[in-house]
């Protein structure tokens, strides 16, 4: 079963079946292949793991 | 063109698999006829069917579910006379009627007695008040229908007569199915009417005597063809793992229920379309849904049902009584997610395949497969798809109106049977279930489910099986619905503050004789925090310290300062702890820092990191958010009841998140912290300061070990909260016999992924006697049980537990990919924990928790999971504590005991899939710091048994072995040698009993050679039998 990147708001990431609809709020990040190579791409791509709101909060203190 | 369509539509699958072959060119090789035995009235050998009828009875010889039974009510002018008559003229046409089968030195040989007057006994229920007749009636019809009979004695048919008045009588005809089968009642029915009107002139000699079919039978061998066949059919099918309600018995029972349901026509009409669209019968269409039903409650895309087949085809069998049926079994491949379309198409070749290959019996194939009895369950196949004859079975005897009267059987010959009658164009189904191993509601259900998918095919036969699966779900399958509103609670530091406003001199923490008012905690964490300040939110702080008053006021400042705290045991090795920490900015080995600052509330980020280890690889950091923690810190100081007064155990590790069960509720609600002194729990028990407590919270395999040996509790206890490992129902039974009474009991469940815990139960002794549940999850907080591919099962099927909600963590901490993996999409951009653990929702919603998914483990194709025959060694009184694990394919028990036997207690209450290879007797279980069991430090089991060979060492013994090697056709054969492994079969069995029984002159029962596999369990057995008989005289 191939897999993708799906992404929420909060620019957190995940892994979903390629051939099924995303639930709400959930957004495909542009890369799908084996569990594996999903997981790989996750590992490079997603480098500050806080949600985004908590980023900018931060950013704006 | 249409019309040949619906013709071929209605066809039964036999004629269709007759026709399909007859159209490859492929005639079937005219049967020569059946030769008549040279003396007809000599004993004669039982058909192969017959002889696994007899086996099963042997087996118990009370089991009345193959007893056959015609129960009619008549209304009229019925000659009880003429009735006798035809009843005896009847059984003289038909040798079977008049048949029984006694045993020669363990095998059965079938007599048939030269007559036997068949008149009904009478029974008058006159002269009971007209009101309760009918009820009486259908008491004695029920015991009537399920009294068994004596095959050796015979006669295997019964019938009454049961008057209700002068013009209302009860018919009830029993017999065992060793002597005739569906079509056998039809020809009975008939001739029965046909004698009684004065027509037995018109009926023809019967073609064949059914002892010479047996013989025929017998002595024939199948084609090579279909054995190789059926032995690829067949390879690697694998038991159903059916959601039962109750732990399956080591010996299965035949009680039964069933529960109906009506397809109404319009349904009905569009499922035979949908056949005749396919080129596939009404058949094919329901055995699939039905597979699809069965396979997506036991979580496989490969599994195996029995069907039956009258197995009449010879045209010269049409007109004799006796036992003819064939059991086919059919293997469903699910796999890959088809449409419905794609799947019916393979049902249909698996079926006519089936067919065309019917030519052994299903007794043979047993053998010839060499399927080793199992009593847990019946062979091969576990779930039965039967579609009866159209015509109804009325008896239309001259001037009397019949009806059918309830037979009242209570048996059911396997786990599920789904039995289905076409009648007045509607489907009438029938589910027969094992009432030892469902509800009633579970049985209802499955069959509500099963109506679903046929509705769902019918409407889209493209739809994937996942859809299908979907649709089957009924509105009272949901999980219930906990609040899912996100829980807005206070952050802990702020309810902290209020109670140091409240009251600032009550005692916060003592530790030994130190006391620690809420206003000194309070002053030490702010001076702590001041130090913090500027390394910013988010930023990690290693504590490296023991448990103290200290440690706790350091939580308390990082948290003020904004930060997140990484517990760090000094107890951990050095390189642990140096990796644990690498990425902390700051690591606080003292903890004194006088200075003065204010707390400053800082959202939105961590609380704490907390190292949890799997069960391979590094540990993970869980990064836990302040909201998160927050959320479970006011539910349960609310739920637990905390206030001033009550005096919580900091007993957990800080490396653990159950310390911030104990520490922030008790903190946030005024209540005392006593922190546990080094020594001993027990001992500390006994104290002044232990007895005073009120609140404990404990992981549940050391509160096991407490228990086990009779701690003092305090008095003033009132809350005991247990988790980190599943609570076994006899731990808890032992509990409520010997545990202070009057105690709350909640049983907690949660991974420090969705923060602390994320369900309860408060725990009651009806609990004790399953599987306690750990309930429904807290407010704000979402539970789902899901299959591999993450769709939603039905309840009471395991699949792993998802959770969601308030409680999730953030992540992994510096680990994107595994936080990925474990942290899935949930609806509205929320994220599920997947949290590796089996569970499964009871009927009413409740949780139960299974067991992991990674310590679940197949043996001989039966998932096993471990906690089962845990739960069945805690209730020996000899033991104290029990794991079970997997070594080398081996399920191997590890015990605290004192010295018992433990195999017959075992034996008596588990299938033998479950029985643990070797048993290891320990003074304790070893534990992880965590206090859960430490799998990695039990040792390895011995010699595995039954590799040497044992010389016989007792006179029981020698006897066993003695029989055993002559009937086996051995030289010799060893104590610990296995009867099964050594070739033995069912029928051997019988033969090695009977042997026994009479050189002993005891009544062995056959089960003994099951359950009691080797020469010393089985000895064994027998000298106990043998003081049983001398006790009784």
């Amino acid at each position: 079963m191939s897999t993708k990147v799906v992404r929420n708001d909060e620019e957190q990431y995940s892994i979903w079946p390629a051939d099924r609809e995303n639930p709400s709020g959930w957004y495909d990040a542009g890369f799908s292949g084996t569990k594996d190579k999903c997981l790989e791409h996750i590992e490079r791509v997603w480098t500050d793991m806080r949600p985004k709101s908590l980023r900018e909060a931060m950013h704006s203190e | 063109m249409s019309d040949l369509r619906g013709r071929l539509a209605r066809l039964s699958p036999e004629q269709r698999a007759a026709l399909e072959r007859k159209l490859r060119g492929q005639p079937k090789a005219r049967p020569a006829g059946i030769p008549a035995r040279s003396d007809p009235d000599a004993p004669a050998p039982l058909s192969y069917g017959q002889e696994r009828l007899w086996f099963l009875q042997q087996l118990d010889p009370a089991d009345t579910s193959y007893n056959m039974y015609l129960v009619q009510r008549l209304r009229g002018e019925l000659s009880v006379q003429d009735l006798a008559g035809a009843l005896t003229a009847v059984a003289a046409r038909h040798p079977m009627l008049r048949a029984r089968f006694p045993a020669v030195e363990g095998s059965p040989v079938q007599v048939v007695e030269p007559s036997l007057r068949l008149e009904p006994v009478l029974v008058d229920l006159g002269d009971l008040p007209a009101s309760e007749r009918e009820a009486r009636a259908t008491e004695l019809v029920a015991e009537l229908t399920n009294a068994p009979f004596d095959l050796a004695t015979g006669p295997l048919v019964r019938v009454h007569l049961i008057t209700l008045s002068a013009t209302d009588h009860v018919l009830c005809l029993v017999l065992h199915h060793l002597v005739a089968d569906g079509w056998s009642l039809k020809l009975v029915f008939s001739e029965l009417v046909a004698c009684y009107s004065g027509d037995a002139a018109g009926l023809g000699v019967p073609s064949v005597d059914y002892r010479d079919f047996a013989a025929w039978q017998r002595g024939r061998e199948p084609s090579q063809e279909s054995l190789d066949y059926w032995r690829s059919q067949l390879a690697g099918v694998e038991p159903l793992d059916l959601p039962v309600d109750r732990p399956r018995p080591a010996v299965r029972k035949p009680s039964g229920d069933y529960c109906a349901r009506r397809i109404g026509p319009e349904l009905t009409a569009r499922l035979e379309q949908l056949a005749r669209d396919e080129r596939g019968t009404l058949f094919m269409v329901l055995l699939a849904a039905y597979q699809l039903l069965l396979g997506a409650h036991c979580g496989t895309d490969d599994l195996a049902v029995g069907s039956v087949i009258a197995g009449r085809d010879r045209p010269e069998l049409q007109d004799v009584v006796g036992f003819f049926p064939e059991t086919l079994v059919l293997r469903g491949d699910l796999s890959g997610d088809p449409s419905f379309r794609a799947l019916l198409a393979r049902t249909r070749a698996t079926v006519l395949d089936a067919f065309a290959h019917q030519d052994i019996p299903f007794e043979r194939l047993l053998n010839d497969l060499g399927i080793r009895r199992d009593l847990s369950t019946t062979p091969l196949f576990q779930a039965m798809f039967v579609i009866q004859d159209k015509e109804a079975a009325a008896l239309p005897l001259p001037g009397i109106e019949a009806e059918m009267f309830d037979p009242g059987a209570t048996q059911a010959k396997f786990d599920l049977m789904l039995d289905i009658t076409q009648f007045d164009g509607s489907l009438w189904a029938m589910l027969s279930y094992a009432s030892d191993l469902f509800e009633e509601e579970t049985a209802t259900r499955l069959l509500r489910r099963w109506e679903r998918i046929l509705e769902a095919v019918a409407a889209d036969p493209g739809a994937p099986l996942s859809a299908l699966r979907a649709a089957m779900l009924l509105p009272e399958d949901r999980p219930p619905a906990a609040d899912p509103a996100p829980v807005v609670a206070r952050d802990v530091l702020d309810l902290f503050q209020d109670r140091v406003r409240q009251a600032p001199h009550a005692i916060a923490v003592s530790h030994g004789a130190r006391r620690v008012t809420y206003a000194e905690l309070d002053a030490m964490a702010s001076a702590l925090a001041g130090r913090l300040r500027g390394l910013g939110r988010d930023a990690v702080v290693g504590l490296r310290a023991e448990r103290s008053v200290e440690l706790i006021a350091a939580m308390l400042a990082v948290g003020k300062a904004g930060c997140a705290y990484l517990p760090l045991d000094p107890a951990y090795p050095p390189e642990r702890l140096r990796w644990m920490a690498s990425d902390a900015a700051l690591v606080l080995d003292d903890l004194h820092v006088p200075e003065e600052s204010t707390y400053v509330a800082a959202r939105g980020s961590l609380a704490y990191v907390i190292y949890t280890s799997g069960s391979t690889g590094r540990p993970k950091g869980v990064e836990v958010p302040r909201e998160a923690l927050a959320a479970r810190v006011s539910w349960m100081r609310e739920h637990y009841g905390l206030g001033p007064g009550d005096r919580v155990l900091q007993f957990a590790s800080p490396s653990f998140d159950t310390h911030a069960e104990e520490i922030y509720p008790a903190l946030a609600a005024g209540a005392e912290l006593v922190l546990c002194p080094d020594e001993p729990l027990p001992d500390f028990l006994k104290t002044p300061e232990g007895s005073a407590l009120t609140v404990l919270d404990l992981p549940t395999s050391y509160w096991q070990e407490l228990v086990g040996m009779g701690v003092a509790w305090p008095p003033g206890l009132r809350l005991l909260i247990l988790g980190a490992d599943p609570l076994p129902g006899p731990a808890l039974a032992a509990w409520y016999e010997s545990g202070p009474p009057g105690v709350r009991l909640v049983n907690s469940y949660g991974p420090t992924e969705t923060t602390i815990i994320a369900t309860t139960a408060e725990m009651d002794p009806t609990e004790a006697s399953r599987r306690p549940a750990v309930g429904f999850p807290l407010p704000g907080t979402t539970v789902e049980v899901v299959a591999p591919d993450g769709l939603p099962v039905p309840p009471g099927v395991a699949g792993e537990l998802l959770i969601g909600g308030s409680g999730v963590a953030r992540g992994y901490r510096g680990a994107p990919a595994l936080t990925a993996e474990r942290f899935v999409p949930g609806p509205g951009g929320s994220r599920r924990y997947r949290t590796g653990d089996r569970a499964r929702f009871r009927l009413d919603g409740t949780l139960e928790i299974l067991g992991r998914l990674d310590r679940q483990v197949k043996v001989r194709g039966y998932r096993v999971e471990p906690g089962e025959v845990e739960s069945v060694l805690l209730t020996h009184p000899s033991v104290r504590q029990a794991t079970v694990t997997v070594r080398d394919d081996r399920l191997v028990a590890y015990v605290v005991q004192d010295p018992a036997p433990l195999h017959d207690h075992l034996a008596a209450e588990l299938p033998p899939h479950l029985m643990p290879s070797a048993i290891v007797s320990l003074d304790r279980i070893p534990l992880t710091p965590g206090g859960k069991v430490d799998l990695a430090a039990l040792p390895a089991p011995g010699q595995q048994v039954g590799t040497a060979y044992e010389p016989p060492e007792s006179a029981a013994e020698e006897l066993v072995c003695l029989v055993w090697s002559e009937v086996l056709g051995l030289e010799r054969v060893g104590v610990l040698d296995d009867f099964f492994q050594l070739g033995g079969h069912s029928l051997l069995a019988t033969r090695t009993t009977a042997r026994i029984a009479a050189a002993t002159d005891l009544e062995v029962p056959l089960k003994l050679a099951f359950t009691h596999p080797t020469p010393r369990l089985l000895a064994a057995a027998l000298e106990h039998l043998a003081e049983e008989a001398d006790e009784r005289g």
